[in-house]
């Protein structure tokens, strides 16, 4: 169909029944994420300022141009209940004041009758200048301090997140976003909760495999959904303060360190019989993430920090990952979540002070 | 005279090697084939493509080669640029260039782990000196990484490289505490128990492991030789061959297994059900397999199994047994020299090696240098260190010879070193020109060896005797020739070598 028949495509120029208006359309990936979305820049004038903020409205139109073999039933109710998920994993959000999280701040729904499709259903977001790719670097002034700040911001935003019992399951670079210097996490569409209708809800793991934690990777999974997803997010967290500092996933120097007999695509047994391989791996990995931590920012105490952080949150076994002393203390301390991220947001806290101090 | 054990009993003992070689030898594969039912899915590198088409930066590059590294997408165009732009980027760090050159198959670094060292150079002091480094960075290794069994393990190995027993065995002791159903922790733990007499260790661990004892080929291979090599009752050998008829899957996995059996069988004189088991083993077999088949074909020349060593390039042992007994000798000088930086502190390459070049070729600076490369391993060895003396004093280098003599530690020695070093202080007072003390010592070396009922010493020190007095007094010559020629022949290598040296002289 004709994008001048589709309302999610016609929506510049015009004012929202919500007080926005629509300024320009901004260009969208056909992948996964961006194939059923249409992207526009829109502001509304709020008390004396001009806030500018970042539509997503849902094209319906979209369904009926999927490729042959696809069941266009089961994708409508999929992306619909994606839809759904995300609106009111947000309002989830905003009641619980997670401050750290890209959340929608609104959802409503947008009818313009001349169209063959009239209804647009969207979310508005707080429009982020870029995510930390853009903002990262590994040579010269590498802004240590603005690093340690990010990642602080991060492991805030993921233990809010674990507060309200919602694990991300795709932390990752490009979802995470920096708003007027601030870092928020991004993304919450393959998030899971079983206290709301995730649609990954079923899957052990809904993120991107290439960052998943060893676990993942050779089929072993905690059948308690909370011990599961909040171990999967530490991974994805420690994996993060690594790129940050190396360019590197922790997954990418974990497997370059196994022999590839013990690889996952190799390896026909269990995940317990292969663990010594992988703790000898994780050792040698930690070991590069060392020298690199040392020649970046020095052999002093933010490396010897950053360090120790890395090792407890990429442990490869999901039972020894977490603080040392979270994972030590009588579960009914910590809620009975031996993954509590208070200790780890202090760790990043006092990270950031050093880095601050030492930049200084 | 100087002694060698070649012909000893040999058992299917698994190999001590670093775990980077014993992985490529597939020694540590999985012997479950269980199915792994996770298919994952990457489902996102068409979105870091496309990030990395529309803002291409270093940290875009390095994200997306990262994705292709970890989902084997390394033909994907974009990853392939991402590489080329990591790689030629001004900013990005060594690590980051490395690791993209190894993408694009720029391998700057040409890393190679395993260090490919000459046996020559083995015995230099800068081969001495980086071991004794890769000790002192595994200390301060695992001083951080305390739960790392390997580390220990190889701790373990470089210190039996340099013949520190004590500290080795507490590698190896904390390793096995550490990873105790670990394949490559028990058989390196075996293995090195075994090496130091210490094979209550050895049986300790194995006992201790009584689920891998049941499904686990290369364990259950390893308890059958400990027990075979002590004499014990081998109480799991019925297991071992329930486990060989119903196996259908590598037979890669039951090759020691199936030797370790027919070494049992061979030894209690079941030639024929040692044949089957050997064929069985050498169906897809490891180098320590083929050493003992050819250890086992030595044994018994009618046991007659064939072994066809065409891709098997890396296999020193078995080479070097079967260029033994096919008298190959330049063949088995070359290979023991490998089988010994292959595996180093094993005393059998030194003193196979050592026979053939100062037996055969009368070359006593390599037999020398075979015995002192020993030394590294076995420091103050009585045997090698009299082996050293013996070829000192073949070239008038007494005064050498007798320094070497004099460090040994007789209350070490077991009777048969004593009694060679006695010949070879007789050897020495020869060619000193002190022949009555050199005959007293020969006549007690010869003695001692009719009195202990060993033929093959016996022979090898009348030989010497011989040998000296005809260089001697040369008047005497046909005297001796008589009686050396009434020794048989074929009984060892150094025996043949040594008649037929002197039977030569005659001419």
């Amino acid at each position: 169909m004709n994008d001048a028949l589709n309302a999610a495509h016609n929506l510049t120029g015009i004012v929202l029944k919500s007080g926005w208006e629509v300024l320009e359309k901004i260009p969208t990936d056909n992948t996964t994420g961006g194939y059923f979305s249409v992207c526009y820049k829109v502001k509304k004038q709020d008390k004396e300022k001009v806030r500018v903020c970042f539509l997503k409205a849902f094209d319906y139109i979209k369904f009926f141009s999927l490729p042959g073999g696809e069941n266009i039933a089961d994708r409508m109710a999929e992306v619909t209940n994606a839809f759904v998920y995300e609106r009111d994993i947000s309002k989830v959000c905003k009641d619980n004041h997670v401050s750290k999280i890209l959340a929608a701040n609104e959802a409503d729904i947008e009818i313009l009758p001349e169209y063959v499709i009239p209804q647009v259903p969207y979310l508005i977001f707080d429009l982020a200048s870029c995510d930390v790719r853009q903002k990262i670097a590994y040579t010269g002034e590498c802004n240590i301090a603005w690093k340690c700040k990010s990642l602080h911001s991060v492991a805030v935003g993921l233990k809010q997140l674990h507060y309200i019992m919602v694990s991300h399951q795709d932390l990752k670079p490009s979802n995470v976003l920096v708003l007027d210097d601030d870092t928020l996490i991004g993304d919450l569409g393959r998030s899971q909760s079983p206290l709301h209708k995730s649609p990954f809800n079923d899957q052990e793991y809904s993120g991107d495999y290439t960052y998943a934690p060893p676990e993942i990777m050779y089929g072993s999974y905690n059948k308690d959904w909370k011990l599961r997803a909040f171990a999967i997010d530490l991974y994805l967290l420690g994996s993060l303060a690594v790129f940050y500092f190396t360019g590197f996933r922790f997954s990418t120097l974990l497997y370059d360190n196994i022999p590839d007999n013990f690889h996952w695509r190799n390896w026909h047994d269990s995940f317990d019989s292969v663990k010594d391989y992988l703790l000898n791996g994780f050792s040698v990995a930690l070991q590069i993430v060392k020298e690199e931590l040392t020649r970046s920012i020095g052999d002093n105490i933010v490396t010897k920090d950053l360090l120790d952080i890395v090792s407890y949150l990429c442990y490869p076994f999901p039972e020894m990952r977490g603080h040392p002393k979270t994972n030590l203390v009588k579960q009914s301390v910590t809620n009975g979540n031996p993954y509590d991220l208070e200790r780890v947001v202090s760790a990043f806290d006092l990270l950031q002070f050093r880095a601050r101090f030492l930049s200084r | 005279m100087a002694v060698f054990t070649v012909n000893k009993d040999r058992n299917v003992i698994p190999n001590f090697r670093n775990l980077t070689k014993t992985t490529q030898l597939g020694e540590l594969d999985s012997v479950n084939q269980c199915s792994v039912s996770l298919i994952p899915s990457f489902h996102d590198i068409q979105s870091l493509a496309s990030d990395w088409k529309k803002t291409p930066s270093l940290v875009i590059a390095l994200d997306l080669m990262n994705h292709a590294i970890l989902s084997d997408n390394k033909s994907l165009t974009e990853a392939i640029e991402a590489a080329n732009y990591v790689f030629s980027h001004p900013d990005s760090t060594q690590r980051q260039k490395d690791f993209a050159g190894k993408f694009i198959g720029k391998d700057i670094l040409n890393e190679n782990h395993n260090y490919n060292v000459s046996f020559q150079d083995f015995l230099t002091d800068e081969n001495r000196q980086r071991i004794r480094h890769k000790i002192k960075d595994l200390k301060s290794f695992v001083m951080i990484y305390i739960r790392n069994p390997f580390a220990y393990v190889e701790l373990a190995r470089l210190y039996s490289i340099v013949g520190n027993k004590k500290q080795a065995i507490r590698s190896i002791t904390t390793a096995a505490h550490l990873a105790p159903h670990n394949r490559y922790v028990i058989r390196s733990l075996i293995r090195l128990a075994v090496h130091y007499h210490e094979e209550d260790l050895a049986l300790f661990c194995l006992r201790q492991n009584q689920y891998l004892l049941k499904k686990d080929p290369w364990i259950l291979a390893s308890d059958i030789a400990v027990t075979t090599s002590l004499s014990l009752p081998a109480t799991n050998v019925k297991k071992g061959i329930q486990l060989l008829e119903s196996w259908n899957d590598n037979m890669f996995h039951i090759s020691e297994l199936a030797s370790a059996i027919a070494t049992l069988e061979l030894m209690n004189g079941s030639r024929k059900r040692s044949r089957g088991f050997f064929k069985k083993a050498i169906e897809n077999p490891n180098d320590n397999t083929l050493a003992q088949v050819e250890w086992a074909n030595s044994k018994d020349s009618l046991l007659n199994i064939d072994v066809n060593y065409e891709d098997l390039n890396t296999f020193y042992e078995a080479k070097a047994r079967d260029s033994y007994l096919a008298k190959k000798w330049q063949d088995v000088i070359e290979l023991t020299q490998k089988w010994f930086v292959d595996q180093p502190f094993s005393k059998t390459p030194v003193l196979i090696g050592a026979d053939v070049a100062g037996s055969v070729y009368q070359d006593y600076d390599t037999a020398s240098m075979f015995c002192k490369a020993g030394l590294i391993s076995h420091p103050n060895d009585p045997l090698l260190l009299n082996n050293i003396a013996y070829y000192h004093a073949l070239k008038n280098q007494t005064k050498e010879a007798l320094e070497y003599l004099d460090s040994i530690n007789f209350a070490n020695a077991d009777q048969i070193t004593q009694l060679c070093a006695k010949a070879t202080r007789g050897l020495i007072h020869f060619r000193n020109n002190q022949f009555q003390q050199g005959r007293v010592l020969y006549q007690e070396a010869i003695e001692a060896a009719y009195s202990n009922n060993n033929e093959y010493l016996y022979f090898v020190a009348y030989l010497n005797y011989a040998r000296e007095e005809i260089i001697a007094n040369p008047a005497q010559r046909q005297t001796f020739i008589e009686q050396v020629e009434k020794i048989p022949g074929g009984l060892s290598l150094d025996i043949d070598c040594l008649k037929a040296s002197i039977i030569g002289n005659r001419d």
